[in-house]
């Protein structure tokens, strides 16, 4: 693999050693230190579950902005059939789940049985949800406490990191092996390259858009049944603050591991690699404005670099495709023509 | 869900593997398909013809399962389909394609565009993506095609891409393949490989459909022919008792046919370049006069169209010295250059030259000079639908969606478009490409009328044809740079051809 290849593939991996070795250079004595590593860690897992779900439907080739109000109404939802309702802590998860899945439902109709665009269609769905937290939360009232300890458990501390962190790991693994290693993940996958071409070739791209939004209905309420059982309180209006940095996130993911394509374990970097920054930041002293700022930097970074990336991609193919010709005019077939023409 | 299929007892070659019987389709008013009876046989290839619009997308599609018919029978060997296939049953009954397009995922691998096609390698429920890549590589290798599986379709050339579609379409063991027009795409060296590829099917055993609108392929590859007009079939000869003016006849039916000859006369100069250079061309010097239609020829790539492009102001020219008649002409932009009277008709007719989700009407108006905002839109869209009506667009209501017409009738709107007001300098950018016999002529003869009139008209093609029946002279490139001009004496679709691949 020439150094260009290995350079796209593990760049992101090399930013964030880089970003992580320049704070601990820079605030010796607060950045570097076991303390601080897990605060970092601890934070993240909602944050990752919600990247997961945004990565998903863009491997499929939608958008699903209805995530950050799904992780809102579930963190909302599962204490409050607890505290006011009398469920078992884990029947109100699976029944946070479901919603979940319901949502990934009405998502689905919208965008493939109305055929509506999928933009759209989310943001509709992500403000009836916002209502409808409003509604269940007497217009926006946080519930504090009132969660049960077999509940809060779930986001206990193990071997250093909480809980949720391995939760996390976990899925990872479970999504990379659907979309890489599964028929359903690789028809997702081919969906979202071409879905004409897909449906040509005798691929139920329906059934595809269908399963993401399902599972991204999911993932989101498993982020926000986390988020709860982490702080035991639930804030119904915290979840869009998650919608940006999850899709920065998977933009800026797909500029790693396999450059071109949504993954996963691109995904995770990013996600560490932006809270690294912030952390840094906050460590600094930098006021609480430059959070969204970063944020949303980082977005506009990440395509513009996955941009400038498949825009070369296209040269190198150029240039290689007129050096062949040239080659066979030689009378010749070559298949593995020197790339860079002098063109 | 359509009635399941009846299995019955043993199949003969003599058999037609592939029958459709009275098969119809209907759109609201419009009749794509009425009754067409058509059958291929094992190791026979049936070329499929037939103007744009004449119905062959529609047979296609039902064949794929991707539109339903609203009568007749499908037949697959024994078993019967009474209400058209689902995309699955097609496969599972060893119908596989070639399409248009190709339809391959291009940022996916090789490997992977197989097996979606053919089935993924599974152990314990999980794609093992060695034996995948172990399959497809005895696949590519078993049709000689030397590809890393690996690789993704991005990668690789068109003649390469396509040799993936027919590998895809064979690793289903299908009994019939159908290819769409497999070598529109293709540049014309690369196409003997296809042709090569589709003998060998026949050979073994396969039955080819084969959609082409070049008579060339007809004679070359086909054992019979089926003609296609107005959704009927008009007749199905075999290639070896016809002639290439019969299939015309056959095609176009009582048309008015016949070349449309190069217009006579060349004026005064119009348009210079001097040792123009840019991306993808150098050192071009030429003169384009008033009412001569002047040709750049080459192969995909050979820089005739970069030199088109910067004249437009497409593309910007990085030295030499461009001159409109007589003033220094630079363009930066599209839009200056049609200031300027010089005007660009893309060869791209969906990608570039149109926008496919709007009307016809608003794809006939939309250019620099768009005063629809304000101005009256109806007289404006009124006047749009006389222009297509004289071009002959079917149907000349400013109303329908540019993407509904077929092929030729949106490239009409496309030259109708740019050719009114009659402009200076037209760059005419492949104006022909996968369009009917009875249109090109059509065609032919708009671009001879303006040149009349006093445009100055400059074509970039591919098509010796063309060049040969339309252009007064033709500039031949090669490498980015311009190879030989062939003044009317040597214009002659063998000279150009041979112009085109030599060195």
């Amino acid at each position: 693999m020439s150094v260009g290849r290995l350079f796209s593939r593990w760049g992101l991996l090399i930013v964030f050693v880089a970003v992580f070795g320049a704070f601990s250079a820079w605030l010796p004595s607060k950045f570097p230190t076991s303390g601080n590593v897990q605060d970092i860690l601890t934070s993240q897992p909602p944050g990752i579950f919600i990247a997961y779900a945004a990565m998903l439907v863009l491997v499929v080739g939608e958008f699903d902005l209805s995530i950050g109000a799904t992780l809102g109404m579930s963190q909302y939802l599962v204490l409050k059939l607890i505290t006011h309702y009398g469920l078992s802590w884990q029947a109100a998860i699976v029944a946070a789940i479901g919603t979940g899945a319901a949502i990934g439902v009405a998502n689905a109709i919208a965008v493939v049985g109305l055929g509506i665009n999928s933009f759209i269609a989310t943001i509709g769905v992500a403000t009836i949800l916002e209502g409808l937290v409003q509604w269940i939360s007497d217009g926006n009232q946080p519930l504090f406490g009132g969660a049960p300890t077999g509940f809060t458990s779930l986001a206990q501390t193990k071997h250093l990191v909480v809980l949720p962190v391995y939760y996390a790991l976990a899925f990872a693994v479970a999504l990379w092996v659907l979309l890489e290693f599964t028929v359903v993940g690789r028809q997702m996958r081919a969906t979202g390259a071409n879905r004409a071409a897909a449906r040509l070739s005798g691929i139920h791209t329906g059934r595809a858009r269908v399963t993401a939004f399902v599972v991204a209905g999911i993932l989101s309420a498993i982020a926000g049944i986390l988020v709860t059982a982490q702080v035991g309180a639930a804030d119904a209006t915290s979840g869009s603050t998650y919608l940006l940095p999850a899709y920065a996130a998977a933009f800026l993911g797909a500029t790693a591991i396999r450059p071109g394509f949504f993954n996963v374990w691109g995904t995770v970097i990013a996600i560490f690699l932006v809270a690294v920054g912030i952390t840094g930041l906050q460590l600094k002293g930098v006021e609480s404005w430059v959070t969204p700022v970063f944020n949303g930097s980082v977005l506009l970074l990440a395509v513009a670099v996955s941009r400038v990336a498949a825009t070369q991609q296209v040269m190198a193919r150029a240039r290689s495709a007129v050096a062949r010709r040239r080659s066979s005019s030689a009378r010749s077939t070559p298949t593995h023509p020197p790339a860079g023409d002098q063109t | 869900m359509p009635a399941p299929a009846t299995r019955t007892a043993a199949r003969t070659s003599e058999e037609g593997v592939l029958a459709v019987e009275g098969l119809e389709c209907r759109f609201g008013a419009t009749q794509a398909l009425r009754g067409v009876d058509l059958t291929a046989y094992a190791g026979e290839v049936l070329a499929l013809l037939g103007e744009n619009g004449a119905g062959k997308s529609t047979l296609i599609k039902i064949l794929a399962g991707v539109q339903r018919p609203t009568g007749g029978v499908i037949r697959l060997g024994s078993d019967v389909f009474p209400h058209g296939l689902t995309a699955d049953q097609a496969r599972d009954h060893g119908l596989a394609f070639v399409h248009q397009d190709l339809g391959l995922l291009e940022p996916l691998s090789v490997a992977e565009n197989i097996a979606h096609v053919a089935g993924f390698c599974r152990s314990r429920g999980l794609v093992s993506w060695r034996r995948q890549l172990a399959l497809a590589r005895e696949l590519l290798a078993r049709w000689e095609i030397d590809i890393d599986p690996a690789t993704p379709v991005r990668r690789l050339e068109a003649a390469q891409r396509s040799l993936v579609a027919v590998a895809r379409a064979v690793a289903t063991e299908a009994r019939v393949i159908v290819f769409d027009e497999p070598t529109a795409a293709l540049p014309r060296h690369d196409v003997e490989l296809l042709y090569g590829a589709v003998e060998r099917l026949r050979d073994a055993g396969v039955a080819v459909v084969y959609v082409t609108h070049r008579l060339n392929e007809v004679t070359r590859l086909a054992d019979r022919a089926a003609v296609l007009r107005d959704g009927a079939l008009v007749g199905t000869v075999g290639v070896a008792d016809t002639s290439e003016q019969a299939l015309v006849e056959l095609i176009v039916g009582s048309k008015l046919q016949g070349a449309a000859a190069a217009p006579d006369a060349a004026r005064d100069a119009l348009l210079t370049l001097k040792e123009i250079a840019g991306e993808g061309a150098d050192g071009v010097t030429f003169t384009l006069r008033r009412g001569e239609i002047l040709a750049l020829v080459g192969l995909v790539g050979a820089g005739h169209r970069a030199v088109g492009r910067m004249v437009v102001g497409a593309e910007r020219a990085t030295s030499g010295e461009m001159r409109l008649a007589g003033e220094p002409f630079h363009p930066r932009s599209p839009r200056e250059a049609q200031r300027h009277g010089v005007v660009y008709v893309p060869g791209d007719r969906l990608g570039d030259a149109s926008f496919p989700t709007l009307d016809t009407g608003t794809n006939f108006s939309l250019r620099d000079r768009v005063t629809t905002a304000f101005a009256s839109t109806r007289k404006e869209r009124a006047a749009a639908g006389r222009i297509l009506d004289a071009w002959g667009v079917v149907p000349a209501a400013p109303d329908v969606t540019f993407a509904a017409l077929s092929g030729g009738n949106q490239q009409k709107v496309v030259l109708a478009k740019w050719m009114t007001p009659r402009p200076e300098v037209l760059v005419a950018e492949e104006p022909t490409a996968g369009i009917d016999v009875g249109t090109k002529t059509a065609i032919y003869q708009r671009l001879a009328d303006a040149a009349r009139a006093g445009t100055a008209v400059l074509l970039l093609s591919s098509d010796a044809d063309e060049v040969a029946v339309i252009a007064n002279r033709a500039i031949v490139f090669g490498h980015g740079r311009p190879k030989i001009e062939l003044g009317p004496d040597a214009l002659t679709a063998g000279r150009i051809a041979q112009e085109c691949y030599a060195g």
